[in-house]
């Protein structure tokens, strides 16, 4: 096949992708039909934008690397992630020193992901200036050679895998703001609601007023709309706020 | 400094063919002039000059434009050219080796070239002009039975034309030409597009004027 026309398939697949397992599956189908071992995307959403700093991670680095990588914080120092931020064009691993001055530190987490059995690597910057920052990364086995040839094919993996990611991410962002929220006292009340429990006994139980439960329990009604408290039960059982265990003990 | 629009405020958006009103008009002075600052001082392409202005062979009267310019002063903001694609045009003519099939053409096919975001303006009203005149593209291509859009463009510019949120896919493997690493890639414009752009946060609606309408107003 050739590598065109495993681009195409990629990105005809990417349209029915909903769900962030099923793009990295894809993404390791179309990695190993390229020709190499490993892939990676990351993504990380500007600050500034939103209040937590929210990082999309796929991929099928060897367990014990994203171990190491994650404990010793290595992110920080990692020259690729380093390099991505200098430009717009995928870059092989062995053409670093031409982004960046290669400082002990650098060469100390290439060392270390080498001996966790990663070789040479190329990676795509996938950025959206004002949005986000994103790489994606496909790697070898130590010892193993690059595929050169694959590059343009991979750039183009990349960037279309890139959007999909986005498009994943928010779209659940969108699903859970749309998610009526509860407060916790709410909460507390419809666990017991869902127990059958009245609001007198709810009152006992968390003591508080009656009158209080009740509030409570209007107030989640309110958010969702809805009048009867059965109804809050299911949907709040649907959105995820109670577990069935909550709900059945 | 040029003010982008606010919220709200129209800017004054055309779609002009080349035969209406070329001389003497601002409007278009000010495209080919920001064309030439664009595209030859800043990102030194190997194009046509004719004094202060960039214009090739391709701006004929087949050509038509999208040009956001200041209500007030007329002056360029930014402007795309469409180019028929049943006619020779920029990917059958200058890079047919980035499609790997036959290069798509048709009466509903039109190629986008030549983006072109004034250099005076601010960082953030770039974004905003440029997804006014993408969004532009999409509605009249929806008011005009326009099906696809294709068109050239350096691998750095793909992620941003993916983010735009439209179906879109490659048409070939990118190529070094050059210097520059370039790749072809195709675009769906339908009934859902509209909704894309909306999720990807990147609709933005303005005035669509004909210069027709234009010139009968004159």
């Amino acid at each position: 096949m050739s590598q065109f026309v495993m681009v195409q398939d990629f990105v005809d697949q990417l349209r029915k992708t909903r769900t962030l397992p099923d793009l990295s599956n894809l993404l390791e189908s179309v990695t190993s039909e390229l020709g190499y071992d490993f892939f990676a995307l990351v993504q990380h959403v500007d600050v500034r934008k939103s209040d937590n700093r929210e990082s999309v991670w796929i991929g099928n680095y060897p367990m014990a690397w994203i171990e190491v990588f994650e404990e010793r914080g290595l992110y920080a120092t990692d020259p690729i992630h380093v390099a991505s931020q200098r430009t717009n064009r995928g870059f092989a691993w062995s053409e670093l020193g031409e982004f960046i001055r290669l400082n002990a530190h650098h060469k100390r987490v290439l060392d270390a992901a080498s001996r966790e059995g990663i070789g040479d690597g190329f990676t795509v910057p996938a950025h959206l200036p004002g949005d986000s920052n994103g790489t994606c990364s496909f790697a070898m086995k130590v010892g193993r050679t690059i595929p050169h040839e694959s590059f343009m094919a991979a750039q183009l993996v990349g960037m279309y895998a890139m959007e999909c990611g986005r498009q994943i991410v928010r779209r659940k962002q969108q699903e859970e703001s749309d998610t009526p929220r509860l407060t916790q006292r709410q909460l507390d009340c419809l666990v017991h609601v869902s127990h059958g429990k009245s609001d007198w006994e709810i009152a006992q139980i968390l003591g508080i007023k009656e009158s209080t439960v009740r509030d409570y329990i209007e107030d989640a009604c309110a958010r969702y709309d809805v009048h009867r408290r059965v109804q809050l039960v299911v949907r709040a059982l649907h959105d995820g706020h109670l577990t069935l265990r909550d709900a059945i003990g | 400094m040029v003010n982008a629009p606010k919220e709200g405020e129209k800017a004054m958006l055309n779609i002009f063919r080349l035969n209406d009103k070329m001389d003497g008009d601002a409007i278009w002075r000010g495209m080919f002039r920001d064309r030439k600052r664009v595209f030859v001082d800043i990102l030194k392409w190997n194009v046509p000059v004719i004094g202060d202005y960039e214009i090739d062979h391709f701006d004929n009267e087949d050509a038509e434009y999208i040009i956001i310019s200041d209500p007030e002063t007329g002056a360029h903001w930014g402007s795309m050219r469409m180019l028929r694609t049943d006619r020779p045009h920029i990917l059958d003519s200058l890079f047919p080796m980035l499609c790997e099939g036959e290069v798509p053409c048709g009466p509903d096919i039109r190629e986008l070239t030549r983006l072109c975001l004034s250099p005076d303006l601010r960082a953030r009203d770039r974004r905003k002009v440029r997804n006014r005149l993408f969004t532009s593209a999409v509605e009249y291509a929806l008011m005009t039975g326009i099906t696809n859009f294709t068109g050239v463009a350096s691998l750095e510019w793909h992620q941003q034309l993916l983010a735009l949120g439209w179906r879109a896919w490659p048409l070939g493997l990118p190529q070094i030409v050059d210097g520059d690493q370039l790749a072809a890639a195709m675009c769906e414009i339908d009934g859902e597009t509209i909704n894309l752009f909306r999720q990807a946060g990147t609709y933005d609606s303005g005035d669509l004027i004909h210069a027709d309408t234009l010139l009968r107003a004159a």
